[in-house]
């Protein structure tokens, strides 16, 4: 019965990650990668991971998605041009496909004989007490750079100030 | 910072202002006339339908002068010496062009008044002929109105005769 | 329409004047209604106790509360036996011979059904309720004629419209795009009504991070609308999803952070785990409720209702779907099922909101006094999250339409900065 929900599971986002890549229009595209995404929340999901199924789909299809979704609708033109998938360096890319392929397998094959435990106990206070706990430093820092990472969209994204305004000051 | 917290206190108070507006029109009745089931009549001097008393007419012409839209038509009487008398052979209105403005009303010099508005709002016509109402002898005060394709006259069937118990005028 | 005319004779004496025909009466209830038209109806309403329908209004209210009570009271009992009820089922099938797994899947898919159900027949119910409210707020009367008593069959038959009505797709709408565009915004309407607890042990699927889930859940709608701003093929759609979608997306914050003081006090995001902390009365009296909590729950509270209000795309926050400004928005270029798939989904998420915040803030289940004990915990429910529903109605005929960027302004720089003072606010009071 796990193996069922897990093979339906990986079949669901294995063909839409291809989807992503070998849609043309952008917006079947983008859409695809939705769907990935739930698939791998429900991965989550059939291993007992509640809280981070719960987070995947909030974060990842609620807020990612969308946003991809947003920059492929108001760039317009993308969607509507029908874009060759391939291109001229299809075959360094085949290669260099190939050899990360190669590097999982041999990584899975390393624990082909572990099987995932239907764990069953709910992880949102463990997960908690590690955050704040023993990975306080790291969860802080990431809160770091994600805080520079905003600042810095705020700053780029500003518009130049326009001379005038320097000129006369704040009281026009 | 007083300033904000008073912008804030001042925008909750009106919100509630407003919602408790609206939640006291919630309790209060509805003042839906639920047409057809229930109808209003109209003030004393609605103009209405317009109603003919033949016998009471004296064919003296005054409304036909009086109407601005020229759809009242006459035919005085005669009797059996073929002299004029005063009452009409025929009267007939045309409601397609008639603009219900009450002059003929106000020329008719009798008393009662031979040609009157009643209260009645709902005239429904189902064809042009029912437009043109004409009145003779014995006619009543709704008139008939003559069907050109069975050629004879026929009471209207789409007035429903909304009227008071006041006396008339 | 036509009546029996009175049609009376002349009299043969000519200074006699004649008669008036007699007044017809309407043949339906012998009504005749001689009101003073020229008057506004304020003197109507001086004392409305002096209309005989204002008081056969009042009894029959009082009559469908007390009936509605009764069969509360008597109807309830049933949730009792639930796990009788499963037990028999599992001795059967094993009777049978049939593993576990069946019996298992055959009671995930009664609890599936009942939440399908509740669902799909709540919005007819609301949607009555919605136009008898929104009628009587504006002192009309709204649907009177369809199914006899106050018009309670009107959704059924607008429902019975719009399956018949043609299902048009513009030609240059991107096909599958528009097709699944409703199927993407209501499923997850119903996902997320799974972890609900309608009262005590009556939740379909009693998951420890239920909170979460739901609004998770709630979010993935907001990918359908824009599918279904896209899809349509004209500017005024796409910049209608456009704009939902970006004012669905900020809404979600405030009101995702205005629940962690609620989780920081019950301590978990199992939905029957902060019912739970909300039971118990202080000083015997007042309930525990999240709302009551002094300055926390209140703020809570309302940022959590204003919020809801934003992401179910209701007055005043409709810009995206509203008639004047925008045509229809995202769902003009949709007829027939798929609106009313549409329609569907905002009125269960209106209801899952009004859930939420009889779960989170309003007890779900606990009666408000210890006496009140006999009414089953799932009437209680339904009343405070009925009562809830009334407060949606009631802010849409109250409040005008927010400018686009007046919204995202109240929402970025108002209610975000007091979910988090809010959020500050409660962790003070309990290191306290």
């Amino acid at each position: 019965m796990a193996e069922l929900a897990f093979y339906c599971l990986a079949a669901v986002t294995l063909l839409s990650a291809l989807g992503v890549v070998l849609f043309r229009n952008a917006l079947h595209s983008a859409l695809s990668l939705g769907l990935c995404l739930a698939g791998v929340a429900g991965v989550f999901a059939s291993l007992s991971a509640d809280f981070l199924f719960a987070s995947q789909i909030l974060i990842y299809v609620g807020g990612v998605a969308v946003l991809i979704l947003f920059v492929v609708l108001l760039s317009g033109r993308a969607s509507e041009l029908r874009m060759r998938q391939v291109n001229g360096q299809w075959l360094a890319a085949l290669l260099v496909c190939a050899v990360l392929l190669q590097g999982m397998l041999r990584t899975i094959a390393a624990y082909r004989d572990v099987v995932a435990g239907q764990g069953g106990a709910p992880t949102t206070q463990n997960l908690a007490r590690l955050l704040l706990g023993d990975q306080a430093l790291p969860f802080e820092l990431i809160s770091l750079i994600l805080l520079a990472a905003l600042a810095g969209a705020v700053i780029f994204s500003k518009p130049d100030p326009a001379p005038e305004e320097t000129k006369h000051g704040c009281l026009l | 910072m007083v300033t904000y917290f008073k912008e804030i206190a001042t925008a909750a108070i009106n919100t509630f202002k407003g919602l408790g507006v609206t939640l006291r029109y919630l309790f209060k009745p509805a003042v839906t006339v639920q047409y057809p089931a229930e109808k209003l009549v109209p003030f004393e001097r609605f103009r209405g339908a317009l109603l003919f008393d033949a016998e009471t007419c004296i064919a003296c012409n005054l409304c036909v002068k009086a109407c601005p839209s020229s759809c009242i038509a006459l035919e005085n009487a005669t009797n059996e010496a073929k002299k004029k008398i005063a009452k009409v052979a025929w009267y007939s209105i045309d409601f397609g062009k008639c603009n219900f403005c009450r002059l003929c009303e106000e020329a008719c010099p009798t008393k009662p008044k031979a040609v009157w508005h009643s209260l009645d709002y709902e005239l429904v016509f189902e064809n042009r002929d029912e437009m043109v109402r004409l009145w003779k002898k014995n006619f009543d005060f709704v008139g008939m109105f003559f069907d050109r394709k069975s050629k004879e006259y026929k009471k209207p069937a789409g007035q429903i005769p909304i009227q008071t118990v006041a006396a008339r005028r | 329409m036509s009546q029996p005319e009175a049609a009376p004779k002349p009299a043969p004496a000519k200074p006699a004047p004649a008669k008036y025909p007699d007044p017809v009466y309407n043949t339906q209830n012998g009504r005749l209604l001689m009101r003073d038209t020229r008057y506004w109806p304020t003197d109507l309403w001086k004392n409305p106790w002096a209309l005989p329908s204002y008081r056969k209004a009042a009894v029959l209210l009082a009559a469908l509360l007390l009936g509605a009570a009764a069969i509360a009271t008597g109807v309830g009992e049933l949730s009792r036996w639930g796990d009788l009820l499963k037990q028999t089922l599992d001795g059967f099938l094993d009777g049978k011979g049939f593993p576990t797994l069946v019996g298992a899947g055959v009671w995930t898919l009664i609890k599936v059904l009942i939440v399908l159900h509740i669902v799909i027949i709540s919005p007819i119910f609301l949607v009555w309720w919605e136009r008898k409210i929104s009628a009587h707020i504006q002192t009309r009367l709204g649907p009177m004629n369809v199914g006899g008593w106050h018009g309670w069959a009107q959704t059924i038959a607008d429902g019975i419209k719009l399956l018949l009505k043609e299902d048009v797709t513009p030609t240059v709408a991107d096909r599958w795009v528009h097709r699944l565009a409703p199927v993407v915004v209501t499923a997850p309407a119903i996902l997320a009504f799974a972890p609900v607890t309608f009262g005590q042990d009556l939740s379909a699927a009693d998951i420890d991070v239920g909170a979460l889930y739901i609004f998770a859940v709630a979010g993935i709608s907001v990918i359908g609308i824009v599918m279904a701003g896209w899809a349509s093929g004209n500017k005024y759609s796409l910049l209608g999803g456009l704009r939902s979608a970006a004012q669905l997306v900020s809404y979600e914050l405030p009101r995702s952070f205005s629940i962690v003081p609620v989780l920081m006090f019950a301590g978990s995001l199992n939905l029957t785990r902060i019912v739970q902390a909300q039971a118990g009365y202080w000083g015997g009296i007042v309930p525990r409720w999240f709302i009551f909590y002094p300055v926390v729950g209140q703020l809570a509270f309302t940022i959590f209702l204003i919020a809801s209000v934003a992401e179910t795309n209701r007055i005043p926050f409709d810009i995206p779907e509203a008639e004047s400004e925008l045509v229809g928005g995202f769902h003009t270029e949709y007829s027939g099922m798929k609106f009313s798939l549409f329609f569907l989904a905002e009125y269960a998420y209106v209801l899952l909101a009004s859930f939420l915040a009889a779960t989170f803030f309003l007890g779900g289940g606990a009666p408000p006094l210890p006496v009140l004990g006999f009414i089953p915990s799932w009437a209680w429910f339904l009343t405070k999250a009925l009562a809830v529903v009334f407060c949606f109605l009631w802010f849409r005929w109250t409040f005008p339409r927010f400018r686009v960027d007046r919204l995202m302004d109240f929402n970025w720089k108002f209610l975000l900065p007091w979910s988090f003072a809010n959020i500050a606010f409660a962790g003070l009071y309990l290191l306290w």
